[in-house]
């Protein structure tokens, strides 16, 4: 159904085009384009029921991909071969007659569509491009040059993709499930296994290792001891869902981002999608830069950055999760406390500790703040789809803080393991930040 | 990549037409009588509510039901039908010749609710006229109205009288059922009834004891027999469950125990496991099902009780909703994997559920039920609602009926992983706008009415077809046999959505029948509960009255026997619900036989008329030793594997290890648990010795132990060897130990003197292979625990009489790669003194290994590739020859039920990442399916999500088409039968197989032994297999059973068994005892060990 729909903004794009008889330049030179095919990306990835992490992959190989084309294209910009970790050079090849914001766009769709299923999954997508620069005038040559570049430097990011270990932790030893208090158990109504247990194995971009920022140890499990800070914790959360005000409700939806949502009603079991975090703030990375109004390159450099932030910020948070392995909120509360409880969003499959949103929202609010500036105000329109309120921010730091206390509202998050997914979050956007020199 | 698109372009040169090779489905044995001609017009339509429908109300496809019984006495069966709608409700009399009469109105059986569910037909006020009680669905979704009772008024109208006699409960009701619980002669009511409790958040089972006032079941006794139209609510005190977990949908009540008083059988729907309620009569129940069932049905609908394999015991068959048919099967699921279903049902309290037609044998008196649906024939007919027994052929054996059907399939993998969101985003939101689309993307559940024969034993055939079922076509809920036009043969009346009903003659060749109608002399004028026996030429048949069966539904109130050619019956047993009895002599077949109550004389007595046997074996208690399996899951490592390997312990070694004569053994730990020996005491008991010796090594998984003299001082030492399937995490954990014996059974531990291979292994074998006089052994290799199916090496231990030990080099045998062996016998099969080695495992055949002077020969006997279990050897039949019994999965399986061709296993690393896959494949008429649809294999295999996004783009494909270019260059295992089997010795070196009785398919078989000093010439087997997955279901129906090959027929037949059994036995040894007596001992995984004496 989506396909449909884009492919129908599309063929209005190029409606457009002829009136005003626009050119393949100013046509492709369009950094809302850019947003788009991100955007289309974006479906693919909900259609298809990938889980958050695997989304953050899929994005930040297509990002890259159509970064490195940039990277050649503009002098303002530099390859972050050498930077990431283990991304050889790019091969030099000959540019002459190459439309590089084209050439960006279809590296990105290569590889979104590489990494990703069905196979395919971007075809539709990629002819109406195609079609887009034949009527817009681009000559033959330029076409073929640019998907020439296109598809070197994607061939080139999926062999060096090829080593990062996603393929081995397929297959991997799975989550072990004991009857050990305080330790995670599948959560309703799914019960869905333990979600990329291993992902800590993933080679990470910029962090040395998956362990490079090591949390706080969690609180100890106890629940006879009313005094502990777990209990305290587990309290905090039945809490603040019992007395949740319409506000708290909204900014809990706003950032709940749970991809797949299972229904179950009896025989009848359906999934509500939505888009991912990593989703989510690929969104806000085509906000901001439609707002600041920045051209075609730096577009690219913003959701790449961004999106490296986001891939280490989840290794990060990953690594510690199968560590600690914390018991849920709703399990914990439905067992000592009420067993009718349940938390206001939908409990995600994987353990507590710590956060993936939160982490993952102050990583990429820093890569952003880098990007934009520290006082960047901006409307979020990315849940209007989903048929919940925008929320308007002073900065995206601000964002990833109200982030924080959404989990918590939401009841699937200990307000604590927040606070520290927040800061541990901030350590991966400023080690992304200092490490990576892509502008010149 | 490239492969991908290879797979792809494949698809459209390849495009496979698999048209369902429709079978002439031409039968007419049963004859579809239109409504032009019985005036039975009744439909069931749905009608349209605002916010009702499936997504609001989980049972809205469920259907109606059907009552039949005489309600004019006039010796016709009368239809009363239910419909979901108010004043959809008819009652039709039946004027002969299948013409009916439609007198709803006149009788003034409308009926008020909204929706009506069940009904059933019973004299509630003991005056002789058949009273109907309709029950409804009301109290939510703005439905109104309550459960009705029609009170007789004999002369064809009807006063609804629930509320004088306090029946009219209004909420969420199933089905009723009438029955005498207490022998006060009236009959009590069961209100079976529903939770609307979406099952997302599932609650511990404690919650059970919560009473839910809309959804809980009630019993209610009659006070008829102090005078009173009254009915008092004894649930609570009676015991009886009645909070939401309860999703009940099936009702069956029956004496299932043989003490005289009517038990309850509930089929709950979800994760709450079905209730087996205990009658105490004291007029109280204990809910019992765990301590007799080993499993049920997940999804249990509707359910029969009936015996139907002539044994005086009644069984209970449950429906559920499988697919029967490959494509419908693999857009179903493959079920949770084992630990979501661990999380979701078994540390809330749950008892094991497998999502199929549940066929439940009783194993006498109610002691244990044995599930035989797959063995059966009967575990899939898809979305299943009534079950019935009855005798459709009038052979004397019991078929099945079994209806089917749902409009919309929300099972659907697809529609819950794609289609559903596309249209369900809106939904579910106060508005019923956007329901229909989101209704019409879930696929459709068409299905057609089942009948199996049944072959009286174990068996049932699909004669559907041939019956002329299986062109029917819709959703057939509840449903009612009965013999409308007294021909002596039972006719079907079932009650469909949105179409008529269907009542269709039964035209199946005459045989000889009796129908038997009973007159009480009481308050309970049908003689509801009564029992009859039929006794004829050493044949036994049996069957209870009790009209509320199946689904929502009751039959008529008579019994109906099928006599095949007999003509006269030697003599008919009548047992009435007071207990008292009369016997009937020299009864003529084709006549209705009415029995009358008021004939019967003496209290009965059930152990009189059917002697207990005395039971062989008595269970003793020597040792309260369990063996501790250790928390691991195979699964989580190797996805794909077919089933556990770590869970194929304890093995049992016996000696007399102190030379007092007694002998003494030792128990193999697993993982975590060291071994441990028993020393058997003058007394008989066993004492624990050697303990801080065995400690030392309780990180290694003891997979095999045996006692023999290894360094010639002629003590019996012990050598044990370790495995378990998991990457080994220290040295200790791949050890094997020989223990020196001091001869007063002292044990230490020798340096070990062979070398060590740190492997999984699976068993030992002892001999003096080459006549030096010292012991020699083998060790068989299982598997390497992160690549099973590729053939892992066995090796062979020669004693240089000294107690060291070489390792055979390939030329005194090959052992190299020899496959994943799990069970070995050294036996001279061919009498020339040597002992040669029978060795075979896992997609193995049976290899024997000539031994010609201490060199081997290696053979295999022909197309005997199985999963093999275990060997054992010996002169089986008595011809001075060597046999083999050899243990295999057996036929309760989905492996073999329904296929007709090898069982295959394809390995390799098919997404080229570094790690093993195992397709496991079975066979259909020639054609190879996965045994797991795509959701499962594409966890271990991501590549099939790339190359198909939908369920049904593979569903009903062959594995080839599915895996297409990927699929090469694999390792390819079969098993070429299934069966536990006997391998027969001619004596020329030739080995023919013939396979173990049907008893001993019903679960793998682990181990085997003589039988000791029970019976001479018998040998005893045992099993059951609990590592699986959910969809595979776990193998728990096996007895250990006592059997023989009688060489006069040349056949097998099995003996007596052991009921109580409960667990999965892995090794049975026979130990001496003082006074020349003997004991067997049971080895059950993460269990005690069971002992037993011989009664003599």
């Amino acid at each position: 159904m989506k396909k449909f729909y884009t492919v129908l903004l599309l063929v209005i794009a190029l409606a457009g085009c002829q009136e005003k008889k626009r050119t393949y330049q100013n046509l492709f030179n369009d950094p809302v384009l850019f947003s788009k095919t991100v955007k289309e990306l974006n479906y693919v990835v909900m259609q298809n029921n990938f889980p958050p992490i695997i989304a953050s992959r899929n994005y930040t190989y297509a990002c890259i991909a159509a970064y490195e084309v940039v990277a050649i294209g503009d002098s303002r910009f530099q390859s972050l071969a050498g930077q990431i970790k283990h991304l050889p050079p790019i091969p030099r090849q000959d540019t002459a007659n190459v439309n590089f914001q084209y050439a960006a766009i279809l590296a990105f769709c290569k590889t979104g569509e590489a990494v990703t299923f069905p196979e395919g999954s971007m075809r539709e997508y990629r002819k109406k491009l195609d079609s887009l620069a034949e009527v817009s005038g681009m000559s033959s040559a330029m076409q073929k040059a640019s998907k020439q570049l296109a598809d070197s430097v994607a061939n080139h990011i999926l062999s060096w993709s090829k080593n990062d270990n996603y393929a081995q932790t397929r297959t991997a030893e799975k989550y072990h499930i004991t009857q050990e208090e305080g330790r995670w158990i599948p959560t309703p109504p799914a019960y869905a296994q333990a979600l990329e247990p291993n992902w800590r194995d993933i080679r990470p971009m910029v962090m040395d290792s998956a362990s490079q920022f090591l949390t706080p140890r969690p609180p100890a499990f106890s629940m006879t001891d009313k005094n502990s800070k777990f209990y305290k914790e587990v309290l905090a959360v039945k809490n603040a869902g019992d007395s949740l005000t319409d506000e708290q409700k909204h900014i809990a939806e706003f950032w709940d981002d749970l991809g797949n949502r299972t229904i179950v009603e009896g025989h009848v079991m359906f999934t509500v999608k939505k888009f991912s975090p990593p989703g989510h703030w690929m969104n806000i990375v085509g906000i901001a830069c439609q707002k600041a109004n920045t051209d075609f390159s730096t577009t690219v450099y913003a959701y790449a950055k961004t999106a490296i932030a986001s891939f280490d910020a989840f290794i990060q948070c990953w690594d510690e999760k199968y560590r600690s392995n914390v018991v849920r909120p709703e399990t914990v509360i439905n067992k000592y406390i009420d067993p009718n409880w349940r938390p206001y969003l939908q409990t995600p499959p994987f353990p507590e500790y710590t956060c993936g949103h939160s982490t993952v929202s102050s990583a990429a609010a820093e890569a952003l703040t880098d990007v934009f500036g520290e006082n960047f105000a901006y409307t979020d329109t990315s849940e209007l789809e989903f048929g919940i309120a925008n929320r308007s921010f002073t900065s995206f730091r601000q964002a990833a803080l109200e982030n924080n206390w959404a989990r918590f509202y939401g009841g699937i998050h200990y307000h604590n393991s927040c606070i520290i997914s927040t800061e541990y979050g901030i350590k991966v956007g400023e080690l992304v930040n200092q490490h990576l020199i892509m502008k010149k | 990549m490239t492969g991908l698109h290879l797979l792809k372009t494949g698809f459209t040169a390849f495009f496979l037409i698999t048209l369902s090779v429709s079978c002439s489905r031409k039968g007419n044995h049963f004859k579809k009588i239109p409504s032009s001609e019985t005036g039975i017009t009744f439909t069931n339509q749905l009608k349209e509510r605002k916010l009702f429908n499936i997504l609001y109300y989980l049972y809205y496809y469920n259907g109606g039901g059907i009552a039949s019984g005489d309600i004019n006495n006039d010796g016709l069966t009368d239809l009363y039908f239910t419909a979901n709608n108010k004043g959809g409700n008819k009652l039709y009399l039946n004027k002969g010749n299948f013409k009916f009469e439609d007198i709803t109105e006149k009788a003034g059986v409308t009926g008020k609710a909204d929706w009506c569910s069940g009904v059933t037909m019973a004299d509630v006020n003991g005056d002789g006229w058949l009273d109907i009680y309709v029950s409804a669905v009301a109290g939510s979704w703005d439905l109104k109205g309550h459960n009705e009772l029609y009170i007789n008024n004999g002369n064809n109208t009807f006063t609804e009288s629930a509320a004088e006699y306090g029946l009219n409960f209004s909420g969420l009701s199933t089905q009723a059922a009438f029955f005498d619980y207490d022998h006060d002669g009236d009959l009590d009511c069961y209100i079976l009834r529903h939770s609307k409790k979406p099952h997302a958040n599932i609650v511990d089972t404690s919650s059970r004891r919560k009473i839910d006032t809309l959804a809980g079941d009630k019993l209610l006794r009659n006070e008829l027999n102090r005078g009173e139209k009254k009915f008092t609510d004894v649930s609570k005190h009676a015991g009886i469950y009645q909070s939401s977990l309860g999703y009940g949908l099936g009702l069956g009540i029956a004496d299932l125990n043989n003490d005289g008083w009517d038990d309850i059988y509930v089929g709950n729907d979800f994760h709450e496991n079905d209730y087996y309620y205990v009658n105490n009569g004291d007029g109280t129940f204990k809910e019992s099902s765990a301590a007799h069932f080993r499993h049920y049905s997940r999804f249990s609908m509707g359910n029969d009780i009936a015996d139907y394999n002539n044994d005086g015991q009644l069984d209970v068959v449950t429906a559920d909703m499988l697919p029967p048919d490959e494509k419908t099967v693999k857009t179903y699921g493959s079920d949770e994997n084992p630990d979501i279903y661990k999380v979701k049902l078994e540390i809330q309290g749950y008892q094991k559920q497998y999502s199929k037609n549940c066929l439940q044998r009783n194993n006498g008196n109610g002691v244990s039920f044995s599930e035989t649906s797959l063995i059966s024939g009967v575990s899939a007919t898809d979305w299943s609602w009534a079950t019935l027994f009855a005798d459709f052929d009038n052979d004397g054996k019991k078929d099945l009926f079994i209806s089917s059907g749902i409009v919309k399939r929300p099972v659907d993998l697809d529609y819950i992983r794609f289609a559903s969101d596309l249209e369900m985003k809106k939904g579910l939101s106060y508005t019923d706008k956007y329901d229909q689309e989101t209704i019409d993307a879930m696929p459709d559940g068409t299905s057609h009415p089942f009948l199996f024969r049944g072959d009286g034993v174990l068996s049932f055939t699909n004669v559907s077809d041939d019956w002329g079922l299986g062109q029917l076509k819709g959703y057939f809920n509840g449903a009612a046999y009965a013999d409308l036009d007294n021909d002596g043969k039972l006719d079907l009346v079932i009650n469909c959505l949105n179409a008529e009903a269907v009542i269709l003659k039964n035209n199946l060749p005459g045989r000889n029948y009796l129908p038997i109608s009973f007159q009480g002399d009481s308050l309970n004028r049908f003689g509801t509960g009564a029992k009859a026996y039929l006794f004829s030429g050493g044949q036994l048949q049996y069957a209870q009255l009790m009209p509320t069966r199946g689904f929502q539904s009751s039959v008529e109130s008579r019994l109906h026997f099928g006599l095949d050619t007999l003509k006269t019956i030697d003599s008919v047993l009548i047992v009435w619900p007071d207990q008292r009895y009369q016997l009937i002599k020299n009864v003529p077949a084709g006549k209705q036989l009415t029995v009358k109550q008021n004939q019967a004389g003496r209290k009965f007595n059930y152990t009189d008329w059917f002697k207990p046997k005395p039971g062989l074996f008595q269970q003793i208690n020597l040792s309260d030793w369990s063996h501790t399996e250790n928390d691991f899951l195979d699964y989580n490592v190797q996805y794909l594997i077919p089933h556990m390997q770590s869970t194929r312990g304890p093995k049992i070694a016996v000696a007399d290890v102190n030379g007092d004569g007694l002998d003494d053994f030792y128990a193999c730990g697993a993982k975590g648990q060291p071994g441990e020996l028993f020393i058997q005491q003058p007394n008989g008991s066993f004492r624990s010795s050697g303990k801080e010796l065995f400690e030392q090594f309780k990180d290694a998984e003891d997979v095999d132990a045996n006692f023999f003299d290894a360094n010639g001082d002629s003590f019996l030492d012990l050598l044990v060897i370790s495995g378990g399937n998991e990457i080994l995490q220290s040295s200790v954990q791949g050890l094997d130990r020989l223990f020196i014996n001091d001869g007063k059974g002292q044990f230490t531990k020798a340096v070990l003197p062979f070398p060590n291979q740190y492997e999984t292994k699976s068993c030992i074998a002892v001999a003096d292979i080459d006549k030096d006089g010292d012991k020699d052994f083998f060790v068989g290799g299982l598997a390497n625990p992160t690549s099973y199916g590729q053939p892992v090496h066995s090796y062979l231990y020669l004693n240089q009489g000294n107690g060291k030990f070489d390792m055979a080099t390939a030329g005194t045998i090959f052992l190299q790669s020899l496959g994943m062996v799990t069970s070995s016998a050294f036996a001279d099969v061919n009498n020339d003194s040597w002992p040669d080695l029978i060795v075979t495992g896992e997609w193995m055949g049976v290899k024997i290994f000539i031994n010609k002077k201490g060199k081997f020969t290696a053979s295999e006997i022909a197309a005997s590739t199985g999963l093999w279990q275990t060997v054992y050897a010996a002169d089986v039949n008595g011809d001075g020859f060597t046999d083999i019994l050899a243990g295999n999965w057996g036929h309760n399986t989905k492996l073999w039920a329904g296929k007709n061709g090898p069982v295959k296993l394809y390995v390799k690393d098919f997404d080229n990442n570094g790690s093993i896959e195992q397709i496991l494949c079975y066979t259909i008429n020639g054609k190879e399916y996965t045994f797991l649809a795509k959701d499962e294999l594409e966890r271990s295999l991501p590549v099939l999500k790339k190359a198909y996004l939908k369920y049904s783009d593979v569903a009903g494909k062959t594995a080839q088409y599915m895996f297409y270019d990927l699929f090469k260059d694999y390792t390819e295992l079969k098993a070429e039968t299934l069966s536990s089997s006997c391998f027969l010795n001619d004596g020329k070196g030739s080995f023919s197989r013939m396979d173990l009785p049907e008893e001993l398919q019903l679960a793998p078989i682990l181990c085997f032994s003589d039988a000791g000093n029970s019976v001479k010439g018998s040998f005893i087997a045992a099993g059951n297999f609990y590592g699986v997955i959910p969809y595979e279901g776990r193998y728990d129906a096996q007895l250990p059973t006592l059997f023989y090959h009688d060489p006069g027929t040349k056949k097998f037949s099995t003996q007596t068994s052991i009921p109580s059994f409960d667990g999965e036995a892995r090794d049975i040894k026979w130990l001496n005892a003082s006074g020349g007596k003997k004991i067997m001992v049971i080895a059950r995984n993460n269990n005690t060990l069971q002992f037993f004496r011989v009664n003599e």
